[in-house]
């Protein structure tokens, strides 16, 4: 019955869970391998958290770092697309005063044509040093280009050339010119092009960043639950068999190896979980020795009546045994024996319900035996009070796993309860039934006592409530700690003038599976 | 009835719920001389005292029904003459006070020796003077 929640605990959850074989494995590998290993899979929540936080941290500013640069190769890039933008402007001027030539033949206006041209070589020469464009099959290289241009501009204003020739130049000037007009526009275009080209692509990367960034932390979310929350919850739902009953420690297992702080935990409340265990056997024990005292007495008086009546008959065997017969010797003889019987089954009794080194042993045990001798122990009581014992279990073979030292303990209790509460005499009844339906015995414990005021009913079993003045207060709800940990059940009915009947229920014993 | 013939017989009632106290008892003082009457329980001993009076009564304090305080209170009603000797196998100081106050002769306590016993009961025929046994002729 012990056994059976433990092994349902070891059985991890299949979920996430790591085999033990893991664990051996992890603390075998070599140091600087498991510090790799550590830093990996962090065992503590701390580094975990740590290093969940540097991991966004780091996302971060990669993030920032990316947009920073984006940032300025855009600047760049405008810078450029700025200086084609004045190169063209220019050569635009120097088309029109080309123009006024060809219409007018006004030679000034070739110098101010060259005057801007000189200017379009070092804003070109500028524009090409800040980045280069992709060189195109359709236009010739501008600085070939313009060269050409330049060089027929200055044919036309310092050569004086011939009128046939001047014809020419000009027809290869209108020419040459609109070559560099559609260059020019071309390079434009085509840096534009190309900055449109950057940031897109500097737009996909911020993308991909701020994708990645949802899967981390979505990833990191589910890690943090799988190691934090999960050993939490297991380590509640231990808590929770605990406190039915079913287990009585948190098995280590229940924290994973990822938690260290939950192996911590659950090493503390195991502790804590041992010291109630020893706190609670002090106190079974002071309320035992408060029940011995009650029926202290009693027990004297069950003494002390069997050794007087030992030592009458052998005083008499003494004086007279010459006098006797031989069948009144041997009857005194047997007397004397059977008094002795006695006086030991008591002595028996009160050390085994007084001992404390029994408190931890659990074994079969049979209800009505335990019946009998918690009436042997309160005999005395039973017969002053006038109580007529009904015992409704001499045949009863029933059997429950439980710490007899301990159950004997309860029994004598609720029948001191019985006792006292029917001073002037009573019926006692005492039966054990069966619950197929629970799986259950039953002990019933009847008085025929005044019965348990309404009033006081919800607090019989705290600790400290007495009706009595000698009383401790603790006997019943020490009682149902101790049918507690069997995982039983104390009930009490009662009806007021009619008595009270007291049931407790405890789980039948059953073959360790 | 002879009640001041000194030469008759004294008659002994023993009341203990322990039948053993009683045979044993039985046994020893019928051999000197006493007149003795055995019950395990109150009612039915004092039912015997109302035909025939007893000079001695030797009763248990605590027994189911009726205990031994009012077998005391009953005999002293009834036959104020008698003497009353209980024997217990556990006494409270305060239950002997109650006991002495109801005019005990003696409490003994359990377990006793026969001698002990012996003792009181002729302190208590010498307190009566009224019936004889072979205890008294002996001195």
């Amino acid at each position: 019955m012990a056994s059976d929640p433990v092994n349902a605990a070891t059985g991890r959850p299949p979920d996430g869970a790591v085999p033990a074989g893991d664990l051996l494995e992890t603390e075998a590998v070599s140091s600087p391998f498991r510090e790799l290993t550590d830093l990996l899979a962090p065992r503590s929540i701390r580094s975990k958290l740590i290093i969940s936080l540097l991991l966004i941290a780091v996302l971060g500013s990669l993030a920032t770092m990316e947009a920073l640069y984006s940032l300025s190769k855009v600047e760049d890039k405008i810078k450029i697309i700025e200086s084609y933008y004045e190169v063209s402007e220019k050569i635009l001027e120097a088309r029109r005063n080309e123009k006024n030539y060809l219409l007018y033949g006004n030679v000034s206006d070739l110098t101010n044509a060259l005057n801007y041209l000189e200017e379009v070589q070092s804003s070109l020469e500028s524009a090409l040093q800040l980045g280069k464009l992709p060189s195109s099959q359709t236009t010739p290289a501008p600085k070939t280009a313009l060269a050409t241009y330049i060089n027929l501009l200055q044919q036309l204003r310092w050569q004086y050339p011939s009128p046939e020739r001047l014809n020419q130049l000009k027809d290869e000037l209108r020419l040459q010119g609109h070559v560099i007009t559609k260059m020019i526009l071309d390079l434009d275009n085509r840096s534009r092009l190309q900055v449109e080209r950057q940031i897109r692509h500097y737009r996909d990367i911020s993308i991909i960043i701020l994708f990645a960034a949802l899967l981390l932390s979505g990833l990191i979310s589910a890690l943090l639950v799988h190691w934090i929350v999960r050993p939490l919850l297991r380590i509640r739902r231990a808590v929770a068999r605990i406190m039915r009953g079913e287990l009585s420690t948190i098995p280590e297992e229940t924290a994973d190896r990822h938690c260290v702080e939950c192996s911590e935990l659950v090493e503390s409340l195991n502790m804590m979980l041992k010291n109630l265990e020893n706190k609670q056997n002090q106190l079974v024990q002071s309320t035992k020795l408060a029940a011995i005292g009650k029926v202290t007495a009693g027990i004297a008086h069950e003494i002390n009546n069997p050794l007087n009546n030992i030592s009458l008959t052998a005083e008499i065997l003494l004086e007279d045994l010459a006098n006797l017969d031989s069948a009144e010797r041997l009857e005194m003889v047997r007397d004397i024996l059977a008094q002795s019987d006695r006086a030991r089954e008591v002595v028996h009794h009160l050390l085994e319900f007084s001992s404390s080194k029994k408190t931890t042993t659990w074994e079969k045990l049979n209800l009505a035996t335990l019946l009998k001798g918690t009436v042997t122990l309160l005999k005395n009581q039973i017969r002053l009070n006038r109580i007529e014992v009904v015992a409704d279990y001499s045949d009863a073979d029933i059997f429950i796993h439980g710490n007899a030292n301990q159950l004997q303990q309860v029994f004598v209790n609720i029948v001191l309860n019985a006792i006292q509460a029917m001073s002037a005499g009573g019926d006692l009844v005492l039966k054990v039934l069966t619950d197929s339906e629970r799986q259950a015995a039953i002990v019933e414990i009847t008085d025929t006592g005044p019965g348990i005021p309404p009033e006081i009913k919800a607090q019989i079993f705290e600790p400290f409530f007495t009706t009595k003045n000698e009383g401790t207060g603790l006997g019943l709800s020490v009682s149902n700690a101790i049918i507690k940990e069997h995982r039983g059940e104390i009930t009490l009915e009662s009806e007021a003038g009619r008595g009270t009947t007291s049931r407790v229920i405890l789980p039948f014993w059953k073959r360790e599976a | 009835m002879t009640v001041n013939d000194s030469n008759r017989p004294c008659r002994l009632l023993i009341i203990d719920d322990e039948p053993i106290v009683g045979k044993r008892l039985q046994q020893v003082f019928t051999k000197i001389g006493f007149e003795v009457e055995i019950f395990t329980s109150g009612p039915p001993a004092l039912e015997s005292m109302a035909k025939h009076p007893f000079d001695i009564v030797v009763t248990d304090l605590k027994m189911a029904g009726m205990d031994g305080i009012e077998v005391l209170a009953r005999v002293r009603a009834m036959n104020p003459e008698a003497r009353v000797i209980i024997i217990t196998g556990y006494a409270q100081p305060e239950t002997a006070s109650d006991a002495f106050e109801r005019g005990v002769f003696e409490f003994i306590v359990k377990p006793f020796r026969l001698d002990q016993l012996k003792d009181v009961i002729i302190r208590a025929m010498a307190d009566r003077e009224l019936c004889r046994s072979r205890l008294n002729q002996d001195r």
